[in-house]
C-alpha cells in the first residue's frame, strides 16, 4: 500500500518538473536553442551555462529544456494515435463475432511480436525522418498493446451480471459498450498510457540517437547524444545530461503508471 | 507432447506470417512507389522503370508478396542494391556476431537478475528488496545506447580495459569476447531490470502458496525450496518476458552495434536504411522476425517442460 503511493508521488513529480520544464522551453524564444554562438563553444558547466555549451556554442540547458518539448510532443501524439485505433479496434474483437475477433487480434500479435524498435524504423525508413513522422511510427507501434488490453477488458467485463443485466434490460448492443464497457476499461488503459509514454520516449530518443527522428537543428534528447559522441574525449559532460532527461522522463511515466495501477488494483480488491 | 509441440508451432508460423505482411505493407505499400522511394524524387524515368522491372514492380501487389515469400522460403532474398551481392548471404555474415552478441546479453541479463530477484523475494520489504526495485525501475528506464556510450567511456576511453568498438574477427576468440563485452553489458542491462522485477513478484507470490509450505513442513532446506520448488512454479512469467526479449535485444543490438562500430545485423539495418537497400532491409526485417518467433516456440516448448500441466492441456 505504502509503495503505491511512493510510486504515484515520486511518478507525478518527476512529470510534472518535466512537463513544466517542457512548458518554460516552449515560453523561450525560439532561436535560443537554436543560435550558434562560437565563441562559447564547449565550455564547461558554469555560472551563466549550468550544463555547459555545446558544439556551436549553444546552451544546453535551453536545448535540454526545449527537447523535452520534442519528446512529450512525439510521446503523447504516439500514445494519442494507440488510443484513437487502439481502443475501438479492441472493442470490435471483444464484442463482434469470433471471426472478427480471430483475424483482429492475429494481427494485433504479428504487429506485436514485432520490437517497437524495428517497427518504428520501417515506418521512418519509408517515410523519411522528421518530428511527425517519428511521432506516427511510435503511433502506428502503440495500436497493437491498447487494442489487446481494450479486447481483453471487453471479454472480462462482457461475462458479469450486471452488463448481462443492462443486456436482458434492452440495453442496446452499442449503449452496452459505451454505458458498460469502455467505463471499466478506462482505468487499465490509463495505465497503459503512461507506460506507452515511458516507451515512446526511449524509442523516439534511439530514433534520433541514429539520425532518424527529430532532424536538426530542432534539439531532441537522443540527437543531442549524437552529437555528443564526437566530443566525448574533451566534453564529456555533453553525454551525460540528455541521458539522464531520458531516463528521468522514462522513469517518471514509468513509475506513475506503476503508481496508478496498484492504486486501481487496491480499488478493486476493495 | 507432440500435439503441444505441433499446435504451438502451427501458432507461431502463424503469427509470421502476419509479421510478413506487415513487414510487406510497411515498406512496399506504404511507399507508393519503392522505386522512388529508392532512387529519390526525381530521379530519371528510365532508372525508375530499369528499377522497377529489377524489383518485379510491375505486377500486382498480391502477386508480389506471394513471390517474395516464396523466394523467400526457398532462400532467395533478392540482391542487395548496394553491395551486388546476394542478400541472404550478406545476412549469414552478420548473423553470428548479432547472435554471439544477444546471447551475451541474455546472459549478462539472467545472471544479474536471477540472484537479484530471488533475493527481493525472499526478504520482500528489506534492503535488499528496497535495493532491487530501485535498481530494476533505473535500469528499465535507462536508454541502452546512452549506458553503451557511457561504459565506452568508463571503461575503454577513460581505462583503456577494454575495446573502444570495431571488430578483431572470428580468427581469435578471446578477443571478439571482450569487444562484445561492453555492448553486451549495455544491451543486457535494461533485461536485467525488467527480469528482477518480474521474478521477485512472482517467487513471492509462489513462496506464499500452499506445495511451498508443505515442502518447507516436510523438512526439505530452505534454498532447496526456494531454487526448486518456487522458482519452478515461479519462472513462467519471466519466461514469456525472456521470449519477448530476444525481439527486444536483437532490436537493441541495431542502436548498440552502432555505438561500437560492429559489423553485425543491426548495423546492416542501419545500413540499409541510409542507403535505401530495400531488398537488404526486407530481409534484416524477415530474418529479425524469424529468430523472434523461433525464440517464442523455443520459450513455448519450456514452459511444457516446466510445467507438465501446460503438456496435457495441449
Amino acid at each position: 500500500m505504502k509503495r503505491a503511493t511512493v510510486s504515484l508521488w515520486a511518478g507525478g513529480a518527476i512529470v510534472a518538473v518535466i512537463l513544466f520544464g517542457a512548458a518554460y522551453g516552449l515560453s523561450l524564444p525560439s532561436a535560443a536553442s537554436i543560435a550558434m554562438n562560437i565563441p562559447h563553444r564547449l565550455l564547461p558547466p558554469g555560472p551563466g551555462h549550468p550544463l555547459g555549451t555545446d558544439q556551436f556554442g549553444r546552451d544546453q540547458l535551453t536545448r535540454l529544456l526545449v527537447g523535452a518539448e520534442a519528446s512529450l510532443m512525439v510521446a503523447m501524439v504516439a500514445t494519442a494515435i494507440g488510443l484513437l485505433f487502439g481502443v475501438p479496434l479492441g472493442a470490435v474483437a471483444g464484442v463482434g463475432g469470433r471471426w472478427r475477433d480471430e483475424v483482429l487480434m492475429r494481427l494485433a500479435d504479428g504487429m506485436y511480436a514485432f520490437p517497437a524498435l524495428l517497427l518504428a524504423l520501417m515506418v521512418v525508413a519509408v517515410l523519411g525522418p522528421g518530428l511527425f513522422h517519428t511521432a506516427l511510427a511510435l503511433g502506428i507501434v502503440s495500436v497493437p498493446p491498447f487494442a489487446r488490453l481494450t479486447r481483453a477488458r471487453v471479454l472480462e467485463l462482457k461475462a458479469l451480471d450486471y452488463v448481462e443485466a443492462a443486456r436482458a434490460a434492452g440495453e442496446s448492443e452499442s449503449g452496452v459498450l459505451w454505458r458498460h464497457l469502455l467505463p471499466g476499461a478506462l482505468g487499465p488503459l490509463l495505465v497503459q498510457a503512461s507506460a506507452n509514454m515511458g516507451g515512446a520516449i526511449l524509442v523516439e530518443a534511439a530514433l534520433s540517437y541514429l539520425g532518424l527522428g527529430v532532424q536538426p537543428p530542432l534539439p531532441s534528447w537522443g540527437r543531442m547524444l549524437n552529437e555528443a559522441q564526437a566530443f566525448f574525449l574533451t566534453s564529456p559532460w555533453l553525454a551525460l545530461y540528455p541521458g539522464i532527461a531520458i531516463t528521468a522522463a522514462v522513469l517518471g511515466f514509468n513509475l506513475l503508471g506503476d503508481g496508478l495501477s496498484d492504486l486501481l488494483d487496491r480499488r478493486v480488491g476493495g | 507432447m507432440a500435439r503441444f509441440a505441433a499446435t504451438r508451432a502451427l501458432s507461431a508460423a502463424l503469427t509470421l506470417l502476419v509479421m510478413t505482411a506487415v513487414a510487406f505493407v510497411v515498406l512496399q505499400v506504404l511507399p507508393g512507389d519503392p522505386a522512388i522511394l529508392v532512387l529519390g524524387m526525381d530521379a530519371d524515368p528510365t532508372a525508375v522503370a530499369h528499377l522497377r522491372a529489377t524489383l518485379g514492380l510491375n505486377q500486382p501487389v498480391p502477386v508480389r508478396y506471394g513471390l517474395w515469400l516464396w523466394n523467400a522460403l526457398h532462400g532467395n532474398l533478392g540482391t542487395s542494391l548496394q553491395f551486388g551481392q546476394p542478400v541472404a548471404a550478406l545476412l549469414l555474415q552478420r548473423l553470428p556476431l548479432t547472435l554471439l552478441l544477444t546471447a551475451m546479453a541474455a546472459f549478462i541479463a539472467l545472471v544479474i537478475a536471477l540472484p537479484l530477484g530471488m533475493a527481493a523475494a525472499v526478504r520482500r520489504g528489506g534492503l535488499v528488496d528496497l535495493l532491487g526495485v530501485a535498481v530494476a525501475q533505473v535500469g528499465a528506464a535507462v536508454p541502452s545506447f546512452w549506458l553503451a556510450i557511457i561504459l565506452l567511456l568508463a571503461f575503454a576511453v577513460r581505462r583503456h580495459w577494454l575495446p573502444a568498438g570495431g571488430f578483431p574477427g572470428w580468427t581469435q576468440p578471446g578477443a571478439v569476447i571482450s569487444a562484445l563485452l561492453l555492448p553486451a553489458l549495455a544491451l543486457g542491462a535494461a533485461r536485467a531490470a525488467i527480469l528482477t522485477r518480474l521474478l521477485r513478484q512472482s517467487v513471492s507470490e509462489a513462496l506464499r502458496q500452499d506445495f511451498v509450505r508443505t515442502a518447507r513442513a516436510k523438512g526439505v532446506s530452505p534454498q532447496r525450496t526456494l531454487w526448486r520448488h518456487a522458482l519452478r512454479a515461479a519462472a513462467i512469467a519471466p519466461l514469456t518476458v525472456f521470449g519477448l526479449q530476444v525481439g527486444e535485444l536483437l532490436a537493441g543490438s541495431i542502436v548498440v552495434e552502432n555505438v561500437f562500430s560492429l559489423p553485425g545485423l543491426g548495423r546492416l539495418v542501419l545500413y540499409a536504411i541510409s542507403m535505401r537497400d530495400l531488398p537488404t532491409l526486407e530481409g534484416c526485417v524477415l530474418l529479425i522476425a524469424t529468430l523472434v518467433m523461433t525464440a517464442n516456440f523455443a520459450v513455448d516448448l519450456l514452459y511444457a517442460v516446466i510445467d507438465p500441466r501446460i503438456r496435457s492441456a495441449g
